[in-house]
């Protein structure tokens, strides 16, 4: 893995809140890191670390600065906002909220169909929507659903199939298990994994267990008061340098079914 | 659906039940007397007046006669008084009356005139009035209310939203004067402020005559739009602001999707469901508004009507009146209810 090419670069990357009364938070300070093709780097860290300000900032859903770079032709570059949302998808928590409740699982995929990739026949947008609903194992029967008549699990498939619609080279998952019970999850990274496998896709994966990490990601980045602390293969676990990472891992809940970290 | 309706219907009748005896409870508590007013109103003294006349109209009318009688006789469907039905004392020339009969009464002062048909005639002027009111409250509210929630913290959304709160503060029938006086005939003359139609108006030549009538609409229409359009405008900016909020409006954005598209596609649709419940709502509100509107104005619609009853102690009138909201409110409620099922999926797709 470690020849692979980045396919995405991010660098610096800061983004801080406006507190009542003017004065700034920082909620990511000057991340840098680089995602290469058909990775699945983890993001972890505690509540607050800025894990979910670090997704929302690559898809430019808050203001940050820094520069986010995209493999185009084999290079990097710093592409429009417009441009860097059809290379970067992100995937949200919450599928029951991340789904408009008016919309069948049809009208939302056929809507980024149209829309963002402006495909203009009819036929050629079902025919597309079939495909990425297939590709995250869901068939034909779902298109006349409303996000409330499917499953937990489901709902995240559409979520992840109406991500793929925009046909990105990554996607970034904040927390997508998080709403999910177990063996739902199971499948969800099993989908995650034939994903990349089958679409090429790289997975910037956030979240905080630290066992799902351990065990699904090729790399792993620790985040600590919006900076990357350690970053390294997932092996870095067994043996963490930093202090905050030993906290974490030493923290991390052990059920029988996660504990085969060690 | 069909069982929601049918089930919504058959609860307005215990309510409706509940509003007549209220409302006639409530009527006879008032101080005077219609028969005084009757007969004292014309000028005469009291002394002046047959004690058997006076006699007579009270148990014409049963004023006399214990309340839960007057009470029965209204509901129906028998007439209690002494011309009524037999089996209760009566002669038997009329037996069936009151509500449940379907008949509202007869005025007290004017014998001669039927509360229902002079109510249907009041009603071609409330009703086509609170139409427009209406239209034109939900006309200007809704972009408003998404342009307020979309402009939060600029000087245009702090100003309109210190607008809105006044108007919304405002009492009706101060603005209905205000109006009035400034843009009326005592004031500016911009628009006449008396009555439904000027003096020289002739119901022979129909268009002006109508030309007539729409400008003698416009200020009372703006007195009870206002306070309307401050509420149901400040409700679609929260209802807006809600949706903003939610994961698939972000979802929407980080697909690419244009601000345009999010705003039409996913918040309005989505904001919407909230302010349709409202919109049932608005007819009974406008009826409320009304009696202070028409009064002031001198509109001889069904608000002005109620207002003259209760002076007059014309109890069937007012009673009538309210029962007549009390009808819209729930038809209103049913309406809004149906209206959110269609318009929301999470009750539509099951």
């Amino acid at each position: 893995m470690s020849t692979a090419r980045a396919v995405l670069d991010v660098r610096e990357l800061s983004v801080s809140y406006r507190a009542r009364g003017g004065a700034r938070t920082a909620a990511l300070r000057g991340v840098s890191f680089e995602l290469r093709e058909r990775e699945f780097l983890a993001v972890v860290g505690a509540s607050g670390s800025g894990k979910s300000s670090l997704a929302k900032a690559l898809v430019g859903l808050v203001p940050a600065s820094g520069s986010v770079r995209v493999a185009v032709d084999g290079e990097l570059r710093e592409l429009d906002l417009a441009a860097r949302r059809r290379a970067v998808q992100l995937v949200f928590q919450d599928p029951g909220a991340s789904l408009d409740p008016r919309m069948r699982v049809g009208a939302a995929l056929d809507e980024v169909l149209a829309a963002v990739r402006g495909l203009r026949s009819r036929d050629q947008r079902r025919e597309q929507a079939l495909e990425r609903l297939a590709s995250v194992g869901l068939g034909p029967e779902v298109l006349g659903a409303a996000p409330r008549q499917l499953s937990g699990g489901q709902r995240q498939r559409v979520a992840i199939a109406r991500a793929l619609c925009v046909d990105p080279r990554v996607l970034v998952c904040d927390e997508v298990l998080s709403a999910l019970d177990s063996p739902v999850q199971a499948q969800v990274l099993e989908l995650l994994a034939r994903l990349r496998a089958e679409r090429g896709l790289a997975v910037l994966f956030v979240t905080h267990d630290l066992a799902v990490a351990r065990r699904c990601a090729d790399r792993v980045a620790v985040l600590h008061e919006g900076a990357i602390v350690e970053c390294g293969p997932a092996e870095l676990f067994d043996a963490p340098r930093h202090a905050h990472t030993r906290e974490l891992w030493a923290a991390r809940p052990r059920w029988p079914a996660h504990d085969d970290g060690r | 659906m069909a069982r929601l309706v049918l089930r919504r219907l058959l609860l307005a009748i215990p309510t409706l039940l509940g509003i007549t005896l209220i409302t006639f409870a409530l009527l006879r508590l008032l101080p005077g007397d219609p028969a005084s007013l009757r007969f004292e109103g014309e000028g005469a003294s009291p002394a002046a007046v047959d004690a058997e006349v006076l006699e007579r109209f009270r148990a014409e009318h049963l004023l006399d006669a214990p309340l839960w009688r007057r009470y029965l006789h209204y509901l129906g469907p028998f007439d209690l008084s002494e011309r009524g039905h037999a089996s209760f004392g009566g002669d038997g020339e009329r037996p069936f009356g009151g509500l449940l009969a379907g008949d509202l009464g007869r005025e007290l002062l004017r014998p001669s005139v039927s509360i229902a048909e002079e109510l249907g005639e009041r009603l071609w002027i409330t009703v086509p009035l609170s139409l427009a009111a209406a239209l034109l409250i939900y006309a200007l509210a809704l972009p408003l209310g998404v342009a307020l929630a979309l402009r939060r913290g600029t000087t245009f959304e702090r100003a309109t939203n210190a607008l809105l709160f006044a108007l919304y503060a405002t009492p009706t029938f101060w603005l209905a004067l205000a109006l009035q006086a400034t843009l009326g005939g005592g004031g500016l003359g911009w628009a006449p402020a008396i009555g439904l139609h000027g003096r020289e108006a002739d119901p022979s030549n129909g268009f002006e005559y109508a030309l007539d009538a729409l400008a003698h609409s416009v200020l009372p229409i703006a007195s009870i739009v206002a306070p309307s359009l401050a509420y149901v405008a400040r409700h679609v900016r929260s209802s807006v602001q809600n949706v903003l909020e939610a994961d698939f409006v972000l979802a929407a954005r980080a697909r690419g999707a244009s601000e345009r598209e999010v705003i039409w596609r996913h918040v309005v649709p989505n904001a919407l469901a909230p302010v349709v419940t409202l919109a049932g709502q608005t007819l009974p509100w406008l009826v409320g508004g009304w009696v202070v509107i028409e009064t002031v104005f001198e509109l001889p619609g069904m608000g002005k009507y109620a207002y003259d009853g209760l002076m007059r102690r014309e109890y069937d009138v007012v009673a009538a009146c309210v029962l007549l909201s009390a009808l819209l409110t729930a038809l209103g409620h049913l309406a809004s209810d149906l209206a959110q099922a269609w318009i929301d999926p999470r009750l539509r797709l099951g």
